[in-house]
């Protein structure tokens, strides 16, 4: 008798060891805490409008703060306070907080986050609450805000990817940024000389990784992710096999995130590389760092370039009439004049999806140029996929590595990824 | 007559049995109340998650139903779908590999270094409290560190390796599957000695001297010694120090997201992580906790090995 007790006893503090170190690997440890003391709003007479965004940069703070600043200057019984919560828990922040019904009346997302979210049934169509004109904007960046044909919010400005190209290197080689996908593959190889390769990007797993990386070649190919056995996909795999056999590539790119490859371009290891204009002030820093950006190579020259977009959005979650109609006057106010929007892209080195702004931003930080060349003809990366992005995207990412790192032929890697493309979408 | 009565016992001892059995309905009633907080902590926090846990592994939980409810019963379909196909019986592998492989060498590292700091020399202590820095350093701190010492165009390791020519070109550690499994291992082992360590020195420090000393007159030799004293007497603590070691190099998650995040083509993921995956990469939660259910039923299958150790070995 006493035996057993003490087993039972050593049981329960075994299951409950193994638990407590296992649980939190299921879904459950972020099912709803409650979202917090937001909700002490309404002091006095005044109606708090909450807002909740990621923001960290002091110039993109100023420029928040200014806009929301003017908002209740002309609307003098309103406050809106505003809530930042970090990038790294961002979605599950806000599905939290849409579990338990509890969402901030004003919420920026980031763009693939916008299908996810409008399918739950949280968000307010927008055009309900009042007139939005669409038309100064671009199409790629709309489209991030419409889901089911239902227009959500509007776009906050765009980054997205482009050639850098260190310009010592090319002078050396007697080349000039390569246009298309040969010039690419020869320039790459020529530029390869000892430890130097020729060009690189972030083909590592994870999110902002491969499958961002890889889809300016993909779809300006005519590609598809949910395709992997078409044309294009086969063609851009091709791309990537042909750059790592003559050199151009090193197959270590299959583990370089965005900030190795900014890393090996800074130190003069690889010439041309594929990254966003985020690491523009750093390069700046780099001393004897002469670089130029061009735009991403076609396969033939006249090919349309389609570029993923980056960027977040703001969007209105439903919560009572009053405070819906008040997001959206804030929204309009934010996004939807060449003002605001100027001041937002310049403040966050973004290209406005507002396309009458865009001279403007342009003008005072000439490095967009490029960017906002591809953003009028860019591609919202949930366009076709929805909220199927996340897991359809990895699978073409595991693809480009199979093939980067020579583990799969080209048929190969697209035969597989094809087949796991149908499982996740359940064909 | 005389014979019967130790026969029969029983008529003796049942009025003995009765006031016990009703002192229980008062103070055994009374004693278990305070039971409660525990048992109390255990639903709240252990119960309702891993019952969570089953539950949405049997519903087809995506963000949709998560957020407005809804999620249909589905049966075994997560289960029978998440351990289908190629990349979880890999990452099954993986997992196998990567425990087998980090509890033997922390085990054994950790091991000759608790039997070094038993030893009596100049600047124990400060070695042994610096031996400990690993631990006290987060596990995403670690990982990047030795995902730059392994980095194929400016790492340490290539370039040590290089300077003594031992290899012509820089190796692509983390590029290839199997290498850079290996790397995860090293990792995991360089984080896990400090714990092996601390706890069998406590072992040793608990052996009592004089068994040595017996065991020295009677001539034995130090490895006679370590087989027929140090070990026995150490079976608890390295029966604790496995189990603890196996349940927490299987949830090692960390590591593997600062190294190499699954990659490349998902060759590098274990269990953990591709539970991870399933659940917050395609907001497949059904399939994520089926994943992160059978990890569960693995860590009790040797939890349960251990319980049978301890009763068998050490009662």
């Amino acid at each position: 008798m006493k035996h057993s007790t003490k087993m039972s006893a050593k049981m329960s503090a075994l299951i409950a060891g193994t638990a407590v170190t296992l649980a939190g690997l299921s879904a459950v440890g972020f099912v709803p805490a409650r979202a917090g003391v937001r909700h002490t709003a309404a002091v006095g007479p005044k109606t708090t409008l909450t807002e909740m965004d990621w923001y960290t940069e002091p110039s993109q703070i100023r420029a928040i703060d200014s806009i929301f600043g003017s908002f209740e200057a002309s609307h003098p019984r309103v406050k809106v306070s505003r809530y930042y919560v970090p990038g790294t828990s961002y979605l599950s922040k806000v599905l939290q907080e849409a579990t338990a019904g509890d969402l901030p009346d004003y919420l920026m997302l980031d763009n693939p986050m916008v299908p996810d979210v409008a399918e739950t049934g949280v968000l307010m169509p927008i055009r309900k609450l009042g007139n939005v004109n669409t038309t100064p904007f671009y199409k790629g960046p709309l489209s991030e805000v419409v889901y089911h044909k239902v227009l959500y919010g509007l776009p906050v400005g765009n980054n997205t990817i482009a050639l850098f190209y260190n310009k010592k290197m090319l002078a050396d080689a007697h080349i000039t940024p390569p246009k298309t996908w040969n010039q690419l593959v020869t320039d790459a190889a020529k530029l390869t000389h000892g430890s130097v390769y020729g060009f690189g990007f972030s083909a590592a797993s994870g999110s902002g990784n491969v499958s961002w990386q890889s889809e300016p070649f993909l779809w300006t190919d005519g590609g598809h992710l949910r395709d992997p056995e078409s044309a294009g996909d086969k063609a851009t795999l091709a791309l990537f096999q042909r750059l790592v056999k003559t050199h151009g590539m090193p197959q270590a790119a299959a583990t370089w995130t965005q900030t190795d490859v900014q890393d090996e371009f800074q130190e003069g290891r690889v010439a041309m590389v594929i990254n966003g204009p985020w690491i523009e002030p750093e390069l700046n820093t780099i001393k004897g760092l002469s670089y130029g950006i061009a735009t991403i190579p076609v396969p033939k020259l006249g090919d349309t370039l389609r570029v993923p977009l980056g960027g977040e959005t703001f969007v209105i979650p439903k919560t009572n009439t009053n405070s819906e109609k008040l997001a959206f006057s804030l929204l309009t106010k934010m996004l939807d004049n060449t003002q605001s929007a100027a001041k937002i892209g310049a403040a966050f080195g973004y290209v406005p999806s507002y396309a009458p702004a865009v001279a403007q931003v342009v003008k005072q930080d000439p490095y967009l140029k490029v960017f906002a060349k591809e953003v009028a003809t860019a591609r919202s990366r949930t366009k076709f996929l929805g909220s199927s992005y996340p897991k359809v995207s990895a699978i073409w990412g595991s693809a480009v590595e199979e093939v980067i790192t020579g583990q799969m032929s080209v048929a190969e890697a697209a035969k597989t990824a094809e087949s796991q493309v149908q499982a996740a979408l359940g064909k | 007559m005389t014979s019967v009565e130790p026969n029969n016992p029983r008529p003796q001892q049942l009025p003995a049995l009765r006031p016990k059995r009703r002192s229980r309905g008062r103070t055994g009633w009374r004693r278990l109340w305070f039971l409660a907080p525990l048992v109390v902590y255990l639903a709240l926090l252990f119960g309702y998650p891993l019952g969570y846990s089953v539950a949405i592994s049997l519903e087809n939980v995506n963000l949709q139903t998560l957020v407005s409810g809804g999620a249909k019963f589905i049966g075994l379909a997560n289960y029978i779908g998440a351990w289908r196909g190629p990349i979880i019986w890999h990452t099954f592998f993986n997992t196998w590999e990567f425990t087998v492989a980090s509890i033997v060498l922390q085990f054994a590292i950790g091991m000759l270094l608790a039997i070094l700091f038993n030893q009596k020399f100049p600047l124990r202590g400060v070695l042994r409290s610096l031996i400990l820095v690993p631990w006290l350093i987060p596990a995403v701190v670690s990982g990047a560190i030795f995902n730059w010492m392994f980095s194929s165009t400016d790492g340490v390791v290539n370039a040590v390796l290089q300077g003594l020519h031992l290899i012509n070109s820089p190796i692509n550690w983390l590029l290839h599957p199997e290498s850079a499994l290996w790397v995860i291992i090293i990792t995991n082992v360089w984080i896990g000695i400090p714990f092996n360590m601390v706890l069998l020195y406590s072992g040793l420090q608990a052996i009592p001297k004089e068994l040595y000393e017996a065991a020295s007159i009677d001539g034995a030799t130090a490895w006679t010694s370590f087989w027929k004293i140090t070990l026995p007497n150490m079976k608890a603590v390295i029966g604790i120090v496995l189990m603890l070691g196996i349940i927490y190099t299987l949830k090692v998650f960390d590591i593997v997201m600062s190294l190499t995040q699954g990659g490349p083509a998902n060759l590098t993921q274990l269990l953990s992580t591709w539970s991870y995956t399933l659940s917050f990469t395609n907001f497949n939660f059904g399939q994520g906790a089926a994943v992160a259910n059978g990890l569960i039923v693995i860590a009790l299958f040797f939890g349960v090995i251990y319980l049978w150790f301890s009763k068998r070995i050490l009662d």
